[in-house]
């Protein structure tokens, strides 16, 4: 049983998008705590709200009711420019696509939320961080120089190298084919393990689910199901 | 509205471009044709229903009646039309005869009604410091009063803008000293009373001339239109610089939206549109904005144009204002024609997507090759070749060499332009590097490397602007202390005085604090010949005390036989005639380089026949204010009959003569650099909807609001920078050699970079890139991370 306090926390979350006659309820007033050190993946079909819950529990976007945490700062209510620097300390990110800027290297990428956060980087993390996950040969080349897996691992190597209170994936998987996805997981398992940090995993891939350590089944918008 | 680059929206920046150059060009025809117009009714008025014009300088009264007798004639309206210096400080006056009819409006007092009485208009009461109730303050016009201020009508004069005094006619003759300018003759059949009265004896002895006064009438507005014809043409020109600046950024606005629209294109191609619906599609929106804007161009000439008459009443008249059918249609095609050509090359790019993009995701903008081998090859070629050019016409000089200059100048910069994607990314880059240690300088810095043609065409068309200005300061702030050189050298003395000088004066003078030095000696005019060339001078006759005196080591011990004389052209030793009273004089040349004056022994002055007169020559000290020793100077003078000439008054005005035109140049400049700025504004909005998604990444991964509106600023200014200190190397460059060849014939040149303008104009352009960045960066600010990360 985890001793730590939990990474996340949702109390009674709720979106609405719209209102009156064509407003839709895309999530609602969902609770649950996400504990840290864990795996966690949250499933459903499309349309049941799983991506909305990893916005609203990540601050991406403002919840129409109810509260959530991370860690122990609560993320509802927080103006933009605190949540920003939420975000920049606290929550990694890994998305479908589209993670990395094109302008920048693979060094510059993973040191970029530090940069934003004018802090200087951990050299040692870094390069342990960036050698567990196979890019130190990868480190000056640009996103357009890199395969699809090779860019999710310096997604990942970006979010671990801050070291958060928990790492949000949003279908990391989703657009690569077997042999990489299996790679990714891989990867995000050895973090939970090596490192105990925490990662939260939004997909739609049963096999993805299998790496995890706890699955939230999702379904118009409520949690149907919660399985270890 | 169906269209295939997505929202209007996005073609607002191409309609401002299209709005700006279409109301110049509108304004620019409708006040040259309302001034023609005008001018033509206001010879209209003066004529009357006259059939015969005859105008002399000196028509006797004699010779009128003596017309007024030839058969045929019905009526002869005689004008007094005289103009004449007056007044201490002396000013210009023209005396007319008051119209019988006429608009003549009655500002303040009455019109005449006995002899004696007169009115004057504003600009005398102004500039003579009359008002109603007072005597002509000079000589012949003592015993007449002024009874009234009025604003003359059309009928009065030619030219109602400078000081007038109407009188009637028995009053203007006698004021005008018994003489008559123009005739107004009515009667039948024009052409047989031409003849006729041609044929007086008074006619040939005044020295008049007759013409029917339709011809006369025309040779008037054909004179005057001619004029305002090279006005006209100068401010198209500026029209046609804002036009190319709109068409810079109006190719660059379709370019990126067929960019941003590829996969919608590619639909409609999938969709089954042929290569040649989708180019007139591109087009016919094009034509759509252009006309659209075109029309709100036009009425934004207009009615800047009808504003006019309110700012400046005295030079416009009210009911001019109106437009023709040119002033209309040629703008409007103008900004038509501009477009579709400009959106041309984008429409074609937009034939090239292939169906199957539509079947691929989101591509991200590609940067591709910069620039191709034509296009380098092309570049560097009339860059090249445009720089020689440029020194060839500096070293050729007048005519010739000034054009020369402006084609080998636009050669020049159109290499500049066509090499862009090559140099305008990396000086961005350069210009961005002490910054890269912070991440928001070092996106910024990159972002402007990535789309080189895009930066390239931006900054481009910013560029234009800001080298025409710094081309015109430059050249405007060379030929301004040229011409002052040649100012101070043509007056051999900060102050010279002539009339009635005698020593006491030239005491008085002396004892002036800020006077150094004041002599007096004996000048005569004449002529100096030599190699053929001869050249107006004043000779002073100057004793080695004198010389001495004022400072001039080089006049001293000049000797009965020697002249001293700067020259260029006549070498030191060289024999050379100076004719005073009809004499020539031989002496030998003392050539004192750039010197102003020409000196003699006192004793060639003294030949026979000579007409000599008394000049105080005075010299200033080095740190006397110039206004006010011209003020104590005059009043040690008071009462006596002198007139005080100063370089210092000559320099002022030809200063504020520059600064006026200046002033009017940039003006009308400012409308492309406006042009090219709404451009930096509309590159960056439409890349922020292109970097959506990047930048939600960004807000994602905690840079917040702020900083994102930063990094649009970082961009503006670095395109605006690079824009600026280029523009303002080769403006320098080009006004200098423009200076050159325009006036390197005639004097040495002196090269004076007007630093301060140029700074403020590099300031002034970076601080506007910004303000066209902030629309742009509050929108990309205001991207919603989890929206724009969405999966489409």
């Amino acid at each position: 049983m985890p001793i730590a306090p939990p990474a996340v926390r949702a109390e009674s979350l709720t979106k609405v998008y719209g209102s009156g006659e064509t407003s839709v309820t895309a999530l609602d007033a969902v609770s649950t705590q996400l504990e840290s050190g864990e795996f966690t993946a949250i499933m459903g079909p499309s349309g049941s709200g799983k991506s909305t819950l990893l916005h609203l529990l990540a601050g991406l976007d403002q919840a129409s009711y109810g509260r959530s945490w991370v860690g122990d700062v609560e993320i509802t209510g927080l103006d933009d420019k605190r949540l920003t620097k939420v975000r920049r300390d606290h929550i990694g990110f890994v998305f479908q696509s589209f993670n990395l800027v094109p302008t920048l290297n693979a060094r510059e990428n993973i040191l970029l939320p530090q940069r934003l956060a004018g802090r200087r980087p951990d050299q040692e993390w870094f390069d342990e961080v960036v050698s567990t996950l196979g890019l130190t040969e990868r480190l000056t080349h640009r996103p357009s120089e890199l395969s699809g897996g090779q860019q999710q691992r310096v997604a990942v190597a970006r979010a671990l190298v801050m070291r958060p209170t928990v790492i949000f994936a949003d279908e990391p998987t989703g657009a690569l084919d077997s042999a990489a996805s299996a790679d990714v997981l891989g990867v995000l398992r050895r973090a939970v393990d090596m490192y105990g940090q925490t990662v939260v995993m939004v997909t739609h891939d049963a096999s993805a689910a299998r790496a995890c350590d706890r699955v939230v089944r999702l379904a118009d918008g409520r949690i149907v199901a919660d399985e270890r | 509205m169906r269209t295939v680059l997505r929202e209007p929206r996005r073609l607002v920046s191409s309609a401002l471009a299209i709005i700006l150059g279409v109301a110049f060009t509108c304004a620019t025809l409708i006040l040259g044709s309302s001034l023609s117009r005008s001018y033509t009714d206001q010879v209209a008025g003066r004529v009357g229903d006259a059939s015969v014009v005859v105008t002399g300088s000196a028509l006797s009264p004699a010779t009128v009646k003596a017309i007024g007798t030839v058969p045929g004639v019905t009526a002869t309206r005689p004008l007094v039309e005289y103009g004449t210096m007056v007044g201490t400080p002396e000013f210009y006056v023209q005396i007319v005869t008051l119209p019988a009819s006429g608009k003549t409006t009655v500002v303040q007092g009455r019109l005449p009604a006995a002899t004696g009485e007169v009115v004057i208009n504003d600009d005398l009461a102004q500039v003579g410091h009359l008002s109603v109730g007072d005597k002509l303050p000079w000589k012949e016009g003592s015993g007449d009063t002024i009874v009234g201020i009025v604003k003359p009508g059309s009928a009065a004069t030619s030219s109602t803008a400078i000081p007038l005094v109407l009188a009637p006619d028995a009053t203007a003759l006698r004021l005008s000293g018994g003489n008559y300018a123009l005739v107004m003759v009515s009667g039948n059949n024009p052409d047989a009373l031409v003849a006729s009265i041609k044929a007086l004896p008074g006619i040939s002895t005044d020295k008049a001339s007759v013409a029917t006064a339709a011809d006369w009438t025309a040779k008037k507005v054909a004179a005057y239109t001619n004029n305002t014809s090279v006005t006209t043409y100068v401010l198209l020109i500026f029209g046609v610089i804002a036009f190319f600046v709109a068409a810079l950024v109006i190719s660059n606005t379709f370019s990126i939206l067929v960019a941003q629209n590829t996969r919608r294109l590619a639909l409609l191609r999938c969709l089954g549109a042929s290569r040649a619906q989708t180019f007139r599609q591109v087009l016919s929106e094009a034509f759509l904005t252009a006309a659209v804007a075109g029309l709100i161009g036009l009425g934004v000439g207009w009615g800047l144009v009808s504003l006019l008459p309110l700012l400046a009443p005295s030079v416009f008249g009210a009911e001019a204002m109106t437009p023709d059918a040119v002033a209309l249609i040629a703008p409007w095609l103008a900004g038509v024609v501009v477009t579709v050509a400009a959106a041309a090359l984008p429409a074609r790019a937009a034939t090239r997507v292939p169906p199957l993009a539509a079947l691929r995701p989101d591509l991200a903008p590609a940067s591709g090759r910069a620039i191709g081998a034509f296009r380098t090859t092309m570049g560097i070629l009339t860059f090249v070749a445009g720089g020689a050019g440029l020194v060839a016409a500096a070293v050729i000089g007048k005519e010739t060499g000034v054009l020369i200059g402006v084609v080998a100048g636009v050669l020049n910069f159109a290499g500049v332009l066509l090499l862009g994607p090559w140099w305008i990314p990396a000086a961005a880059a350069a210009l961005g590097r002490p910054f890269r240690g912070h991440i928001v300088g070092q996106l910024a810095g990159e972002n402007t490397r990535r789309t080189p043609r895009r930066a390239a065409a931006t900054a481009g068309a910013l560029l234009i602007g800001t080298t025409l200005v710094s081309m015109v300061l430059t050249g405007a702030a060379i030929a301004n202390t040229t011409i002052q050189d040649t100012v101070d050298r043509r007056h051999p003395v900060e102050i010279l005085i002539y009339g009635d000088v005698t020593s006491q004066l030239t005491q008085r003078v002396a004892a002036v604090k800020g006077v150094a030095a004041a002599v007096d000696a004996t000048v005569a005019d004449g002529t100096v010949e030599a190699n053929g060339k001869s050249t107006q001078v004043m000779a002073i006759g100057l004793t080695t005390a004198q010389a001495t005196t004022l400072g001039w080591a080089s006049a001293e011990n000049l000797a009965p036989d020697e002249i001293a004389m700067g020259s260029s052209t006549i070498a030191n030793g060289a024999t050379v005639n100076l004719t005073i009273g009809g004499r020539a004089i031989p002496l030998r040349a003392r050539i004192v380089p750039q010197a102003a004056m020409t000196a003699v022994n006192p004793a060639v002055l003294s030949t026979p026949g000579a007409e000599t007169s008394k000049v105080m020559l005075v010299k200033p000290t080095a740190d006397a204010n110039p206004a006010t020793l011209l003020g104590d100077i005059g009043t040690a003078l008071d009462g006596a009959s002198v007139t005080i000439t100063s370089a210092h008054a000559e320099r002022e005005m030809i200063a504020q003569s520059f600064a006026a035109v200046l002033a009017v140049v940039l003006g009308l400049l400012g409308v492309s650099v406006l042009i090219s700025l709404v451009g930096v504004g509309n590159t960056l909005g439409l890349s922020v909807l292109e970097r959506r998604r990047e930048t939600a990444l960004l807000r994602a991964l905690g840079l917040d609001a702020s900083a994102v509106k930063r990094l649009l600023g970082g961009e503006a200014l670095l395109l605006g920078g690079v824009a600026s200190v280029a523009g303002v190397l080769l403006g320098i460059g080009y006004g200098i050699a423009g200076m050159e060849a325009m006036l390197g014939k005639e004097t040495a040149v002196t090269i004076g970079i007007p630093y301060a303008q140029l700074l403020l104009l590099i300031g002034l352009t970076l601080g506007l890139a910004w303000i066209a960045s902030v629309l742009p960066a509050g929108r990309a600010a205001s991207v919603s991370p989890a929206t724009a990360l969405a999966q489409e």
